[in-house]
């Protein structure tokens, strides 16, 4: 009877756990409930470690849902941030992010100093946890145009060493993956062949990975190589950290502060208008500040790598004020960096590196990628004006009076003490009003005066909604006068004075291209001089069941040992890591 | 003890099928969606016709939500379809009705007391209409989506001789080609349909009993079983 008891005390205890966990579920497919300790995890895959200034960095990421391994991530942003070790100078930019992996390339500045470089990547979910979950990598950049400096500056060794870290253990049946060379011996310019093959991998899931094989560097001991299995088991979770800026689960957060420009206190309730120079339409959005000055704009990918024009609504007060926009970066530990000399062979091999750079630059041909297609920004009204003008249609006109006066009957440029105002006749009112929303190009404009300015040889066509009052969030216009003009420019002062301008750049991926692998020179063109230290990189090579897959590539006039190294993730984000190294003579 | 064990077995079960549903897609938060509404643009809507008997609108103010041509979608606005000019109206937090531009919108839902949809618009491009010399975009509530769809242009029209404003729907049905055909609520107009076959729609009409003058919801049935 006791015993019997004690079961029924067990299945009840049970049955609590599979509510509970059903109750979990139940809130993540809603996806408002989701739970708030499910970080991700990050490891980036490059093509090598020592690049020169102007190179492209080609490189592979995989993030996965820390506890939901088989979901796309949440974060739709991913950011990267190279910082100099010794001056903590950074470089900030930003990939889409639509699924588990991708792959891609950065061009490193031409300016960029000589010296070690720590190449960080993280979504906003990932910086808001805690830093072991950041992915790092050191990076050597060179530069053509400097010395090779003969030391360099490093963080102190910060291994790892806390005892929480969650190991993870591997179950004797998960999916391993192994890589195989044909020989052990190559000779320069000779074909090589790879093996990889799969164990354990269900047959209907996929491992997705990238290859890269690299001539080795005297610079093991120093620029250390994660891989991607330690680096999944170095993440943490976290546990009820409070979220503040945000999930980029769906665009990219533009965010910041508005404040006095003078006493450097917030402006209460700043309504922000966002614009873009558009030559169809405008593609304004609407934000009001909070009574701590804060905004934020949600930006989707219409936005991508075009001018970002900011500015308070018209009828705003406080002309005064300064913009703190949040950066995304991270801070830079900088204070640990010590200065470590470099050996004659580690200075051979950079001053080499930089040789073949040169050679490269002198042989490669550029490569123009097409244009993507753009997508809509949003909901607005400009889409549908009531009146359309071309003034070109019409005699020449000089100014905006004339052109107001002869061929706009609805609206009416006037003159008070010296500034012009424009007044509209709204059709719903039946009257004429003052209150309204100019825009230059695309992008609200109060400077009237200048557009007094304007004549039919400036201007490429004039559109007006004026049948009801504009509404933009708490904002009510009497009417819309949106000007567009042929040099589709916006007055310098006007920028300057009025406005907050940013460079919404955003990092092409390689999505859209099929042929990823690095064509070795001296399979497709033989004239050119093989000097490659890397022999070959590929970011997307897939592996489906237990099949086998050989890549072939050929070496390079180099000789050495040389490392070929595969990371990746099956369809069920359990992380794959082997290597092989072979000889060239 | 038996059932307590069944019990445990089918929660299991649930668990996983929510575990494979689990790679649904994210919905934004409700920040994001705070945003975006407080964001929205549009023209302020004055009534076009005044002194009519009758009102224009398809429902009262209701819970809904819209599907941007973009992509993007905004919940939680209080909605309301306007039959006379074809517009999707949208009361503001400050009562003020707003015209939400048509050319941004994909299509909206309506939800009823119970969130669930009560009536699904989307636009139709390039429709021509009856009277009228050029093609227009037009909201059409989707009253059976499938291989052939068939859809109601909710319009209003204003009878001048009476003051009244009437309802004038009506009625589309479409096939995968993007064909369509403007059709009255009779089984002649349905059986002439170029892209129906003929006879298989007069025995489903036969055999189901369906009687179909005047009648949309018993059309709704007679496409919806032609679609299985």
């Amino acid at each position: 009877m006791r015993t019997r008891n004690k079961i029924q005390i067990f299945t009840f205890i049970l049955l609590i756990i599979a509510i509970n966990d059903l109750l979990i579920y139940g809130g993540s497919v809603n996806g408002r409930d989701y739970p708030a300790d499910d970080c991700e995890k990050i490891f980036v895959h490059l093509d090598k470690i020592v690049y020169v200034a102007g190179e492209n960095i080609h490189y592979k990421v995989y993030v996965v849902n820390g506890k939901s391994p088989l979901q796309v991530p949440e974060s739709k942003i991913l950011y990267f941030v190279l910082s100099e070790h010794k001056n903590g100078k950074q470089i900030l930019w930003r990939v889409n992010l639509n699924k588990s992996t991708l792959h891609g390339s950065y061009q490193l500045p031409e300016s960029m100093n000589a010296g070690v470089y720590e190449l960080a990547a993280y979504t906003n979910r990932i910086k808001e946890s805690v830093p072991e979950n950041i992915f790092s990598q050191e990076l050597f950049i060179l530069n053509l145009a400097r010395e090779t400096p003969d030391s360099i500056y490093m963080p102190v060794s910060n291994a790892v060493t806390d005892n929480q870290t969650r190991l993870v253990t591997i179950p004797d049946n998960q999916p391993d993956i192994r890589l195989r060379a044909s020989k052990s011996v190559y000779r320069t310019n000779d074909k090589v062949v790879l093996e990889i093959n799969m164990d354990n991998l269900q047959l209907n899931d996929t491992a997705n990975l990238s290859l890269s094989v690299l001539i080795e560097t005297p610079f093991s001991g120093i620029l250390q190589n994660t891989n991607i299995v330690e680096q999944f088991n170095r993440y943490k979770e976290i546990n009820d950290k409070p979220f503040f800026n945000g999930l980029e689960n769906y665009a990219y957060i533009l965010n910041g502060q508005v404040l006095n420009k003078n006493d450097g206190s917030p402006v209460k309730d700043a309504r922000i208008l966002l614009a873009v120079v558009d030559s169809v339409s405008p593609k304004i959005m609407y934000s009001a500040a909070d009574s701590e000055g804060n905004f934020r704009f949600y930006l989707n990918q219409f936005y991508d790598n075009k001018e970002i024009i900011l500015q308070l609504a018209d009828n705003t007060e406080n002309p005064d004020i300064l913009w703190d926009i949040e950066k995304k970066s991270i801070p830079y530990p900088g204070s640990s960096d010590i200065s470590v000399p470099l050996s004659t062979e580690q200075m051979a091999f950079l001053n080499q590196a930089k040789d073949i750079r040169l050679i490269e630059t002198v042989y490669t041909e550029e490569i123009i990628g097409e244009k993507k297609p753009e997508t809509m920004s949003g909901i607005s009204y400009f889409a549908c004006p009531d009146i359309i003008i071309v003034p070109a249609d019409y005699t020449e006109m000089v100014n905006f009076k004339e052109i107001t006066a002869n061929i706009i009957p609805q609206l009416k440029l006037k003159n008070r003490k010296d500034n012009y105002y424009l007044e509209v006749y709204n059709d719903s009112k039946g009257a004429l009003n003052e209150n309204n929303l100019v825009l230059l190009n695309g992008v609200p404009f109060r400077d009237i005066n200048y557009i007094a300015t304007l004549g039919t040889q400036d201007i490429q066509r004039i559109e007006i909604i004026n049948s009801s009052r504009f509404l933009a969030g708490d904002l009510k216009y009497n009417a819309v006068v949106s000007i567009y003009t042929h040099d589709m420019k916006i007055p310098e002062p006007y920028i300057k004075n009025q406005t907050l301008v940013l460079q919404n750049t955003v990092a092409v991926t390689d999505e859209e291209n099929e042929n990823n692998e690095y064509v070795a020179p001296a399979q497709s063109r033989s004239r050119f001089p093989d000097f490659r230290s890397n022999l070959y990189w590929n970011p997307d090579l897939k592996v489906c069941g237990n099949n086998k897959v050989t890549v072939e590539f050929t070496t390079s006039r180099l000789a050495g040992k040389s490392n070929a190294k595969i990371q990746g993730i099956t369809s069920s984000g359990i992380p794959l890591d082997a290597s092989v190294s072979f000889s060239v003579k | 003890m038996k059932n307590t064990f069944i019990c445990l077995i089918v929660l299991c079960a649930i668990q996983n099928v929510f575990a494979q549903t689990d790679q649904l897609k994210f919905e934004p938060d409700e920040s994001y969606m705070m945003n975006m509404r407080d964001g929205m643009m549009g023209i302020e809507y004055i009534e076009p016709v005044v002194g009519y008997k009758g009102d224009p609108y398809f429902n009262n103010w209701t819970n809904g939500e819209v599907f941007l041509a973009n992509g993007e979608r905004i919940t939680g606005l209080s909605l309301r379809y306007e039959g006379y000019l074809d517009q999707l109206l949208w009361l503001k937090e400050d009562f003020i009705t707003c015209v939400l531009c048509k050319a941004c919108i994909k299509g909206f839902n309506l939800f009823d007391d119970s969130d669930n949809i009560a009536a699904s618009f989307i636009i139709k491009k390039g429709i021509r209409l009856p009277f009228e010399n050029d093609s227009a975009d037009c909201f059409f509530q989707t009253l059976v989506k499938g291989e052939y769809s068939f859809y109601a242009f909710r319009r209003v029209i204003r009878l001048s001789d009476v003051f009244e404003l009437a309802d004038d729907t009506k009625y589309y049905i479409f096939n995968n080609d993007h064909q369509y055909e403007k059709l009255k609520l009779r089984t002649r107009d349905l059986l002439n349909v170029s892209f129906i076959d003929k006879t298989r729609m007069k025995s489903i009409i036969e055999s189901n009993k369906i009687r179909l003058r005047d009648n949309e919801q018993e059309f709704i049935r007679a496409i919806s079983i032609y679609n299985m």
